[in-house]
């Protein structure tokens, strides 16, 4: 089983030029300090705004800080907050997935509405209210999506758990009088990661486009954060004379929500035999903010 | 009967949504940074000294407890009354009332837009499932979902602002502008409708009436315009409904980027000089309209899919 998807997966050339990527970029990220020609956030006005040199690679930006370093730190910023937040949604809600599908009744209903405002709720209407009432931070930005972005996931969970209570391995555990929460870890918890797995490598790319495009607009990471968003934002007003300060930012964007939809499609082709329960993982929207 | 039970049941699903978005608003302006008197008192340009404060506290009802600050804050809110802009002077609603034309202009723009390139694309892809031509659509699609409104936004800005000079870099919100942001707005959302109506197509070729159409000697690609696309095109009506009302709350990046006077661009730039109470009534006012969309959208597919009725 597990060999068969790991060939599978193996064999999609855009899955491992994916997951190459990826790699990469989170070992750009953890090795920042030591790759990066010079600190992002020096600042020396007297090599603002320079074209590409050997000194520096992508050139510099209207603070003479390094194009390239803040590009690296970036990476950091952006995987580090996207991987969080995947991690706490999914943590949130795969239990009540889980609780939702297993217990019903009165429970499952709450737990359903609770999703069901969750996932109409417009991010960028709880990212205002959020960020007026906290103030503008990433942190902050942070819990917005983890307030909207757990409901996909508990309702996945919830639709295989009422599938896999009906089987006869469930069945028979029960019959045999094992406790609840074993047949939950051992019999139900591992049988509903598959799509979940999938469907969580491409939450992690919205997350990163949503947070990079709220910080663009000035309600995530402040400047002088090396962060995509900010430097989209910082280089916005040289969008006629150093257009490259633009160009940087939304190309490294784009490579890495790239890379996480592929591998996740791959994923979700390896993992998921049926077609149909596909889709419902790839129906993942627009990309506005 | 049954259908008149489940929109009873949709409107009491609105009661919860409602009080969180009343709540959020209301805390807006009781938690948020800096006490609510002060700020009014200097946005009004007077310096706080402790005798006004009193007398602001008791204008503004603040020494009422919170519950009863609530109850009074909803009464004027039901009456779109969100107080004045720190910023401008000026009621608030009007203010966002002003903006919304512009945003309405830009989210129908937009949703024309994503379906004029989406639908020949899908027809195009179907028709000919598996040939080159499917195959490019498919990745062009991707590549569209992929890139952000943002960034492609400040793209074809430059493309078509600085490098070829045929729009303004500075646009505002004239309607010989609209092209550019809402064709930003329409690539995402078109390159979803490509995949959704290029897969219905392909199942929807299998139905008898295709083979009917089929059979009446209509050619291939003509029936599947003709026959399949209405019924192709159907379940898609509740995608595009709540697209558009993800449109009308205002598109915030786009419009800064193109610095289009909607309501979006208005609630960013509050939020930057701190006015509470714009922001405050846009999260109303944009809330109340989305839930609407939902809502009529919820009924109309009653309508539409008559099946919805054995939820």
């Amino acid at each position: 089983m597990v060999r068969n998807i790991l060939r599978k997966l193996l064999h999609n050339k855009a899955a491992m030029s994916g997951l190459a990527v990826i790699l990469l970029l989170v070992f750009a990220g953890i090795f920042a300090e030591r790759i990066s020609p010079h600190d992002p956030y020096k600042v020396d006005l007297a090599v603002k705004l320079l074209g590409p040199s050997a000194r520096y690679p992508l050139g510099t930006d209207q603070l003479g800080r390094c194009i390239l370093s803040r590009l690296i730190y970036g990476t950091r910023t952006s995987l580090y907050t996207a991987m969080t937040v995947t991690l706490v949604i999914l943590a949130i809600g795969v239990p009540l997935g889980i609780i939702a599908g297993y217990i019903g009744g009165a429970v499952d209903n709450m737990i359903m509405r609770l999703a069901d405002i969750a996932s109409t709720f417009p991010s960028s209407l709880l990212a205002l209210a959020i960020v007026g009432i906290f103030g503008p931070s990433l942190y902050n930005l942070m819990l917005v999506f983890i307030f909207l972005w757990w409901a996909p996931f508990a309702r996945m969970v919830r639709s295989s758990v009422i599938k896999l209570k009906e089987t006869e391995f469930v069945m028979a555990a029960e019959a045999a009088g094992s406790r609840r929460i074993s047949i939950i870890l051992k019999h139900i918890f591992p049988n509903t990661l598959s799509p979940i797995i999938a469907y969580a490598t491409l939450r992690i790319a919205a997350v990163i486009v949503h947070i990079a495009g709220f910080s663009f607009i000035g309600l995530g990471s402040q400047p002088p954060t090396a962060d995509w968003g900010v430097m989209l934002n910082d280089g916005r007003q040289y969008i006629s004379s150093y257009p490259m300060l633009l160009i940087w930012p939304g190309l490294m964007i784009v490579v890495v929500v790239l890379a996480f939809n592929l591998f996740g499609e791959g994923l979700n082709d390896a993992l998921i035999p049926s077609s149909e329960e596909r889709a419902i993982v790839k129906e993942t929207g627009g990309a506005n903010v | 009967m049954k259908r008149f039970k489940l929109i009873v049941k949709r409107v009491v699903q609105i009661v919860p949504i409602l009080l969180i978005v009343t709540l959020l608003a209301f805390f807006l302006s009781n938690v948020s940074s800096g006490d609510v008197a002060t700020v009014t008192l200097q946005s009004r340009g007077v310096q706080p000294t402790e005798q006004n404060l009193a007398a602001v506290r008791e204008e503004l009802g603040l020494n009422a407890p919170l519950p009863v600050q609530y109850i009074n804050w909803l009464k004027k809110a039901v009456q779109f009354d969100f107080g004045i802009s720190f910023q401008t002077h000026k009621p608030v609603s009007e203010e966002i009332f002003a903006r919304f034309p512009a945003t309405l202009k830009l989210a129908l723009a937009a949703t024309l837009m994503s379906l004029v390139f989406s639908i020949p694309l899908a027809l195009l892809s179907a028709r000919y499932k598996d040939s080159t031509a499917d195959h490019t659509i498919r990745i062009l699609s991707s590549v569209g979902a992929t890139i952000p409104d943002f960034w492609l936004g400040l793209m074809l800005l430059y493309l078509f602002g600085v490098v070829l000079k045929i729009v303004p870099v500075i646009s505002g919100s004239k309607l010989s502008n609209i092209f550019l942001p809402a064709f930003t707005l329409s690539v995402a959302y078109g390159a979803t409708y490509v995949r959704v109506l290029r897969s219905n197509l392909i199942e929807v070729r299998r139905f008898d009436y295709m083979k009917a159409a089929r059979a009446r000697g209509l050619g291939e690609g003509k029936a599947l315009a003709k026959h399949g696309l209405k019924n192709a095109l159907l379940p898609m009506v509740t995608l595009i409904g709540i697209n558009f009302g993800k449109l009308l709350s205002g598109q915030i990046a786009t419009e800064t980027i193109f610095s289009w006077n909607g309501i979006g661009k208005f609630a960013v730039d509050s939020m930057k000089v701190k006015d509470l109470p714009v922001i405050q009534g846009y999260i109303m006012i944009v809330s109340i309209t989305y839930i609407a969309i939902n809502l009529i959208l919820d009924i109309l597919y009653m309508y539409i899919d008559p099946r919805i009725q054995s939820d």
